[in-house]
């Protein structure tokens, strides 16, 4: 057989030496379109000069610019505070297209379609909490099914995957596993309705049949913790916080199913990118047309896999409930559990935004980043309408999350987005070389965190010095206008996938 | 007959928030065989001499980056499935562009024999992996063999 020397993609992006990053003020950035050939606006990255200094030689900012060469992109190539290398999009990239002339392109949504955040509150007390830790961490750990390969052991019968694509949350609530209040302090009310399970393959029903209720791997965790600090006690009021609240976080997505949809569709979508002549600097950005038949199904498939990952959440938190039930002996009236809100941050979305003067209906893409609309916004849950939509950033393990609300500069600069973690700062083998010989779980219990974990041996790589400080990151977005900071949560108990 | 990834070897490459592998090998197929050997240490442990599954699978690509991405894909979508280690892998003669009859006709073609061993019954899960991804993929050859270098979203 011959061997022809056709095998070649593309370098993975240089960093941004050579990249023109100009400041604009002390949170904001900007890549000139001028930067590279091919890009058709301006990159925005939000940043101060703490976070500016690593990506200056991260191939993320390279991928900001990259993205900013997508067919129909308005506005500009944007990079939240978290952001930080991916793969074709930045993690933490948002960017929105015209649906005119613009595309979908699968990498700017992520393989975890509808990863994303549930926060709880409870009326019970730090002390409470203390008292019956390794109890909780138990419970917790042995409710929900978590690390690779983990499976609840029920398989969904074909008709209920068809309903759970269809439903999402809702399907779970209808099943007994939450209330109707679940529904209504989640994104979308945890459903979108342009799902089409037709374009779900048999291998992603596969791969979920046995993964709703479960956790999954990486840094997905379930977090028992304590608002230690208010930043604005009115808001927090209205989400039902207050100083001292124990909150219960909960972050995963949409399990193999969501992963081998977006496999499915970049698979198709780079056989047919250059057919509708479109030319990418990095084929893990493939993209078609948003009204081509390409793009159709793989709207409908996402829009699938997102119900999926909202029922997988609405099922774990009926898990939850149960477990800490089981903990404190009390009913769910008695422990005052109630869902402050369910965020997605790997989703694409239809949304009217202002741009250059006009209102238009853009396809946002958001891979790493959390929708974040202000008070007002007619999306924004009737509850929460008078002070905005809730935005929930997990840090890490070792220092604090942050619940937020969406502030009105995100509709004016970041299509409605803000960050949606720390963002991670150094690489897994990094992480585990740089904490070797430390027991990362000892270390976390000295410091009052019990962490129960699948397996031990991978807390290093999701140790504290991995991740930029959240604090941080929730300072530029703050400052940059895209968030106002509610609450400080500081961690008690951490359950690992 | 096929080909174990015996030729070849494989390394991981380090990347902000995923990982990135980089087999080599003296023939295509011993790198196509490292790669997916590289990939079943990194998702799993597999107690030596567990009795393991066999199932054929067989993938295109009309270049190698997207044989690269549909074989890497298809070993980990079955894994999943089947929530089951990569144990190894036998590799069929690779086909190319270039090569006569039906299995060239169509851009490359990978036949393989791969063993999966259950989760729970000799297998021990490590990382998990979501999927293969296109950014930054290469296949070439080089003066000693092959290189094949592919990214993982983890």
């Amino acid at each position: 057989m011959s061997l022809p020397d056709h095998g070649r993609v593309g370098a993975v992006p240089s960093a941004g030496p050579g990249l023109p990053l100009e400041r604009i003020d002390d949170v904001r950035w900007r890549i000139p379109r001028s930067a590279v050939p091919g890009m058709r606006v301006d990159g925005l990255v939000f940043a101060d000069d703490r976070l500016i200094e690593p990506l200056r030689t991260d191939p993320a900012l390279r991928q900001v610019a990259n993205v900013a060469m997508l067919p129909g992109i308005v506005g500009r190539s944007l990079a939240m505070p978290d952001v930080h290398w991916g793969y074709g999009f930045p993690v933490g990239g948002v960017a929105a297209t015209r649906l005119e002339d613009g595309v979908i392109s699968p990498g700017g949504i992520g393989f975890d379609i509808n990863c994303g955040v549930r926060l709880l509150r409870s009326d019970l007390t730090e002390v409470q909490v203390r008292s019956r830790a390794q109890p909780l961490a138990d419970a917790l750990f042995g409710a929900v099914p978590s690390g690779v390969g983990a499976a609840t052991g029920v398989r969904l019968s074909g008709s209920d995957m068809e309903a759970v694509l269809l439903r999402g949350a809702g399907w779970a609530v209808e099943r007994g596993f939450g209330t109707s209040d679940d529904l209504e302090t989640t994104e979308e009310t945890g459903r979108l309705a342009a799902a089409d399970p037709a374009e779900v393959s048999t291998r992603a029903r596969g791969r979920g049949s046995e993964q709703l209720g479960t956790l999954g791997s990486g840094n997905h965790f379930l977090e028992v913790g304590v608002v230690e600090r208010l930043e604005d006690a009115a808001i927090a009021a209205a989400l039902g916080l207050a100083r001292g609240t124990v909150t219960i976080l909960i972050h995963c997505g949409s399990r193999g199913l969501g992963h081998q949809v977006c496999t499915d569709h970049v698979a198709v979508m780079d056989r047919v990118t250059r057919r509708y002549g479109i030319e990418l600097p990095d084929r893990q950005l493939a993209c078609v047309p948003l009204g081509s038949a390409e793009g159709r199904a793989y709207l409908g498939a996402m829009a699938a896999a997102a119900n999926f990952a909202w029922a997988n959440r609405q099922v774990i938190v009926a898990s939850v409930r149960s477990a800490l039930e089981r903990v404190f002996g009390a009913g769910r009236s008695g422990l005052g559990l109630r869902q402050v809100y369910d965020v997605s941050h790997n989703l694409a979305k239809m949304e009217r935004h202002r741009v250059d003067g006009t209102d238009l209906t853009v396809c946002v893409h958001r891979k790493g980043a959390t929708r974040a609309f202000p008070r007002g916004h007619a999306d924004v849950p009737e509850r929460y309408r008078d002070v905005g939509q809730p935005v929930l950033i997990p840090g890490d393990m070792g220092r604090a999350s942050w619940v937020a609300v969406g502030g009105p500069g995100s509709m004016t600069e970041a299509f409605g987005s803000t960050c949606h973690g720390a963002g991670r700062a150094m690489s897994r083998h990094a992480a585990v070389r740089a904490e070797r010989g430390v027991d990362v779980a000892a270390a976390l219990a000295s410091r009052g965190i019990l962490v129960r974990a699948r397996e031990r041996g991978l807390l290093a790589e999701e140790a504290s010095l991995a991740y930029k400080n959240v604090d941080d990151v929730v300072s530029v977005a703050a400052r940059a206008g895209l968030i106002i900071p509610v609450a400080r949560l500081r961690p008690l108990v951490v359950v690992k996938g | 007959m096929g080909i174990p990834p015996d030729g070849g070897r494989c390394r991981v490459i380090e990347h902000t928030a995923d990982l990135g592998l980089r087999a080599t090998g003296r023939t295509i197929e011993a790198a196509f065989a490292a790669l997916a050997d590289g990939l079943g240490r990194l998702t799993a442990e597999v107690e030596r001499g567990t009795p393991a599954t066999a199932t054929s699978l067989s993938v295109t690509g009309r270049d190698l980056p997207e044989l690269a991405f549909a074989w890497l894909n298809e070993l980990i979508g079955q894994a999943d499935e089947r929530r089951a280690a990569i144990a190894g892998v036998e590799i069929s003669p690779i086909h190319g562009p270039a090569d006569e009859g039906e299995a060239g006709s169509h851009g490359w073609h990978l036949a393989a024999r791969v063993r999966l061993v259950r989760f729970g019954f000799g297998a021990r899960p490590r990382t998990a992996v979501k999927s293969a991804t296109y950014h930054g993929l290469e296949v070439r050859p080089t003066p000693a063999g092959w290189v094949i270098v592919a990214y993982l979203d983890v």
